[in-house]
């Protein structure tokens, strides 16, 4: 079998352990529907730290593309 | 085992140094297959041992290894420890003198405090098994045999000696398991040895073997997820004691209809049921079947040793 080396990849919110990988792809909107009624914390919050604004994103600039 | 005569050498020297270590009243012992799945003895290698201590970390490995067959199992504390041989064997003749044949049994016993017959039960499934057992003594110190170079190996019990049983308590006792066992003729008492305390920096002497998880009961099964009630096997029938803190690095769930693994999404502890857990997963097909195990790698993260369950999709 494969092993999940999990340790640098699970973010704890509330009660719950996630995997921070799993949610590559996702839209809040999925995230959201996934998770109605199974957590005890905020959705939204949750979202924003599964989900944070600073991820570094592949660079798009024209120089890189040059 | 039998002495060999040093005819060619004469007899051994017999001075001491002038301060020197000897071990102490046992206080657990460990519980080991004597040999491991490839054949060799499941024994502790030296120069594995960072910088020759035998640190948490390597404890760990031992204790927790998610390979059951290579694992340690420490018992609770003992009490009333006796480790004793017999009287020698010897012939005696018609005028009375004897001749040594060989050295007596070293037998072993002691009592767990608030054994149960959970602990018994487990106990007694060792009894089949070619047993290799380690001491701990009250110093700390780890005690076990070295017979080969570089390896302080587990000591030989003799096959179908091991024994365990329930002992009530009454008005003035308190419960307890009893278990013993005879050491193998094989093994010599002249090559016991040990890791001393001072050379281990883990927490050795009073280290918890690991609880058995089961799943009670699966519910909640949908292509993305389920719950599962995880509980010990202690407690009472309607009252099992829940397995608490579990989290996403101690379960690996395999799609066995696909034969691939299933990377589980998060898991969620309840807040109101103790040792219930919500999983989450990407959607799987209607019928497959799940197989929840622990992970596949070790050492495991917790003292909890989940046996495998089965989550069929619906």
């Amino acid at each position: 079998m494969e092993n999940l080396n999990l340790n640098n990849k699970i973010i704890k919110i509330g009660n719950t352990e996630f995997n921070k990988n799993s949610f590559e792809g996702m839209t809040k909107d999925e995230f959201k529907k996934l998770y109605r009624g199974k957590l005890a914390v905020d959705l939204d919050d949750a979202w924003k730290q599964l989900k944070p604004k600073n991820r570094v994103k592949k660079s798009t600039s024209k120089k890189d593309e040059d | 085992m039998a002495v060999l005569c040093a005819c060619g050498t004469g007899g051994g020297n017999l001075g001491r140094p002038s301060c020197f270590p000897v071990f102490d009243v046992t206080k657990q012992a460990i519980l080991v297959e004597y040999l491991k799945p490839d054949g060799s003895i499941n024994g502790i290698e030296l120069a594995g041992l960072t910088g020759g201590i035998l640190d948490q970390t390597y404890l760990d490995a031992r204790v927790k290894d998610v390979n059951g067959k290579s694992r340690w199992y420490p018992t609770p504390e003992l009490k009333n420890i006796t480790d004793e041989r017999a009287e020698d064997i010897t012939e005696t003749f018609d005028d009375t003198s004897s001749v040594f044949i060989q050295e007596g049994a070293r037998s072993f016993s002691g009592l767990i405090i608030k054994g149960d017959p959970v602990l018994l039960g487990n106990l007694q499934k060792w009894r089949c098994l070619t047993i290799g057992v380690f001491f701990i003594d009250k110093a700390g110190n780890l005690i076990g045999k070295k017979t080969r170079d570089g390896y302080l190996d587990p000591i030989l019990l003799q096959d179908e000696s091991f024994s365990a049983s329930l002992i009530k308590g009454t008005d003035t006792t308190k419960q307890k398991d009893s278990l013993s066992f005879i050491i193998s003729q094989l093994e010599n008492d002249a090559n016991l040895r040990m890791i001393e305390g001072s050379d281990i920096s883990a927490n050795l002497l009073g280290v918890g073997g690991l609880v058995d998880v089961t799943a009670t009961t699966v519910s909640n099964i949908t292509t993305t997820g389920f719950d599962v009630q995880l509980d010990t096997s202690f407690g009472g029938v309607t009252s099992l004691i829940p397995a608490e803190g579990m989290g996403l690095a101690d379960f690996q769930v395999f799609n066995n209809t696909t034969s691939s693994v299933v990377t589980v999404t998060s898991v969620t502890e309840s807040t109101v049921t103790a040792g219930l857990y919500t999983f989450v997963i990407p959607a799987q097909t209607a019928a497959d079947e799940l197989i929840v195990t622990n992970p596949a790698v070790g050492p495991l993260s917790k003292s909890l040793d989940l046996a495998q369950f089965t989550v069929n999709i619906p």
